[in-house]
């Protein structure tokens, strides 16, 4: 088989999985998977800043609160008539809370590069998180707000379907219509010169590139996949609080790109699938998560900066090497 | 600040030095390994985590065996000096291999073990707040303006100063410190003339790591040991660091003491906006001067 036969054959097959996925596991994983996928979307759009543009953030967190809050802000009952159920409106909301955010706060940040990108960054969602505990009138302080059940297409589900069945596909759907999106925009003309940028930033300076400007626009574009991973995975949580935008919590989307492997366009969403499973299988036998972590973020780091994507291109390439 | 009276002033700035220093005494490390190495050590919030635990430890023990207070405040360097082993053991097998790679990779590997050690301490220690404040009460309170305030706070001023006085003397008086300003000049030149500069950046580690431990051995007796305290430290401190100046020690001392004496006045004037109010000198100091009140100015190649 061809490569490309087999990556199609791939995808299909799995795609096919996801979709009974709810008539056959228990309800349980079919929420793991959901609020994987979730994660899957936001860990999409921080690869576009980090493994594509090569700046590295710590503070992406940011994108994925402001999508979360705009969801419970709207469904307050303090809006009365005003407030909204529908999840395609909040989702429309949620792009554009998030994108003006990431134009506000990017068009600081994409100025510097490197260590500076990562703290400015931190600062911000730190800046953020302090906001959200204090203000509390507004965002219900260190409680949060809750998240009602919305309506999905004009229809309402009972909470319990809506978690374990219908919501699920819900997120499927526009998980594969963002990675699609993400797709076209990796590989565009736009895509490749972000990578050039990454490369060599002063050779595409040189060459007559405005380099912020295509920084702040991969910047925005992944500010606004996190907001849509937030707003997505809040009803399904019912319930928003500062620690879900902290720089820890930043560090977590910063891991599991770097676990599936940066700069792979599915890579990213590997790492999401392994690093949450992962999680809650270990969380099963014991409450010492971020040893296992920790232990292996060093070990990738050193031995496998690639990432799981990597390891298994690299044994690709062996593997044809040999056979040839 | 209107209302306030002129001894709540001095009370509100002896607090906010009382912040600022350990803040200092974890960015002083921090920097001289971010201006020699180029890594930025997220891990050094778990090393002054480690410098409390373990002191605990130790005070915990001569408490209960009713040793004096002078034993007790040996403690305090018995437990700095542990966490310099710890760092000059984990330097051979983690960091050394780090020196060369990008600043990004260095900081996710350190983040790594800053998980790890917070997890380490997390499961020798448990998950309690653990306090051991003897020294503090054996030491007692003087009155100022009528109030009271403890004296031990006094012991933290003096050692911080001590700290960055030795530190300035070693650096700048001594071989040691003259190899270590030509190292970070020029590592291949200082190597060409016979520095044997892997010896060399163990001991620098080592020293910045005790440093660091010594930040929470010497505020244990006065706070308390709690999982998680490394990881506010950390990001506190990389506030200190961005406002005083990647890689300036100056800066360390100068950033840290506008941070404590914010936070101290942020608590009494706005507890609101107390912490935002940090972070948001975090942000608009990277914004009109990135490279902070006293660090150097960037090459093209860093912007």
């Amino acid at each position: 088989m061809s490569l490309r036969s087999e990556y199609e054959f791939g995808i299909m097959a799995l795609l096919s999985l996801m979709l009974i996925i709810p008539m056959y596991f228990p309800r349980y994983y079919v929420y793991i998977i959901a609020v994987t996928l979730c994660y899957a979307i936001y860990a999409l759009g921080y690869n576009l800043i980090f493994g594509y543009t090569g700046l590295l953030s710590f503070g992406h967190a940011l994108y994925w609160g402001v999508g979360a809050y705009t969801v419970a802000a709207f469904m307050r009952p303090e809006l009365g008539p005003f407030r909204i159920f529908s999840m395609e409106a909040l989702l429309v909301l949620s792009v554009v809370t998030s994108a003006l955010v990431a134009l506000a706060v990017g068009s600081i940040c994409v100025r510097y590069t490197r260590i500076f990108f990562g703290l400015l960054n931190l600062g911000f969602v730190m800046l953020w998180y302090s906001l959200l505990l204090k203000l509390y009138y507004i965002t219900g302080g260190t409680d949060g707000l809750p998240v009602y059940t919305p309506t999905l297409l004009g229809q309402s589900f009972t909470a319990e379907v809506f978690r374990t069945y219908t919501y699920y596909y819900y997120v499927l759907a526009i998980f594969l219509a963002t990675s699609l999106m993400m797709w076209r925009v990796v590989n565009s003309h736009f895509g490749l010169t972000l990578k050039a940028l990454r490369e060599n930033s002063l050779r595409a300076g040189f060459v007559g590139l405005d380099i912020s400007r295509y920084r702040l626009a991969s910047y925005v574009l992944s500010g606004i996949w996190g907001g849509i991973g937030g707003a997505l995975w809040a009803p399904l949580s019912g319930q928003v609080s500062p620690e879900i935008s902290t720089w820890l919590t930043s560090g977590d989307i910063v891991l599991m790109t770097i676990l599936g492997g940066m700069g792979s366009f599915i890579g990213p969403v590997i790492g999401a699938f392994v690093f949450l499973n992962l999680k809650v299988q270990i969380m099963h036998y014991t409450t010492f998560w971020q040893l296992f972590l920790g232990s292996a973020v060093i070990l990738m780091v050193l031995v496998l900066p690639g990432g799981i994507c990597g390891a298994a291109s690299s044994l690709r390439l062996r593997r044809t090497k040999t056979a040839s | 600040m209107l209302s306030m009276g002129f001894d709540t002033i001095t009370f509100t700035i002896l607090n906010g030095l009382y912040y600022a220093f350990s803040l200092f005494l974890i960015s002083l490390g921090l920097n001289l390994l971010y201006g020699i190495l180029r890594i930025l050590n997220v891990a050094h919030g778990g090393f002054y985590a480690a410098g409390a635990f373990f002191t605990w430890y130790l005070m915990k023990n001569a408490h209960d065996a009713g040793l004096p207070l002078s034993v007790l405040f040996v403690c305090v360097f018995v437990g700095a000096l542990l966490v310099g082993v710890l760092g000059m053991i984990l330097e051979p097998l983690l960091y050394k291999r780090l020196y060369r790679k990008r600043e990004e990779y260095s900081l996710l590997a350190t983040f790594g073990l800053m998980l790890v050690l917070d997890d380490v301490l997390r499961l020798v220690f448990g998950s309690q707040p653990l306090s051991a404040g003897y020294l503090y009460a054996g030491i007692g309170s003087m009155q100022i303006f009528g109030r009271p305030f403890p004296i031990y706070n006094f012991v933290i001023y003096a050692f911080a100063i001590g700290v960055a006085l030795s530190l300035w003397l070693l650096l700048f008086k001594t071989n040691l410190g003259r190899i270590t300003r030509a190292t970070a000049q020029d590592t291949e030149m200082s190597s060409a003339l016979g520095v044997n500069t892997s010896l060399h950046y163990t001991k620098l580690f080592t020293l910045a790591i005790a440093i660091a431990g010594l930040g929470g051995a010497i505020y244990l007796p006065a706070t308390s040991a709690y999982p998680g305290m490394g990881f506010e430290a950390i990001v506190l401190s990389f506030v200190v660091m961005v406002v005083g100046g990647l890689g300036s020690l100056k800066g360390s001392l100068i950033g840290a003491v506008i941070i404590g004496l914010v936070r101290a006045f942020g608590i009494s004037l706005f507890p609101e906006f107390e912490l935002a109010a940090v972070f948001a000198i975090l942000v608009i100091v990277l914004v009109f001067r990135p490279r902070g009140l006293c660090g150097r100015k960037f090459s093209r190649e860093e912007k």
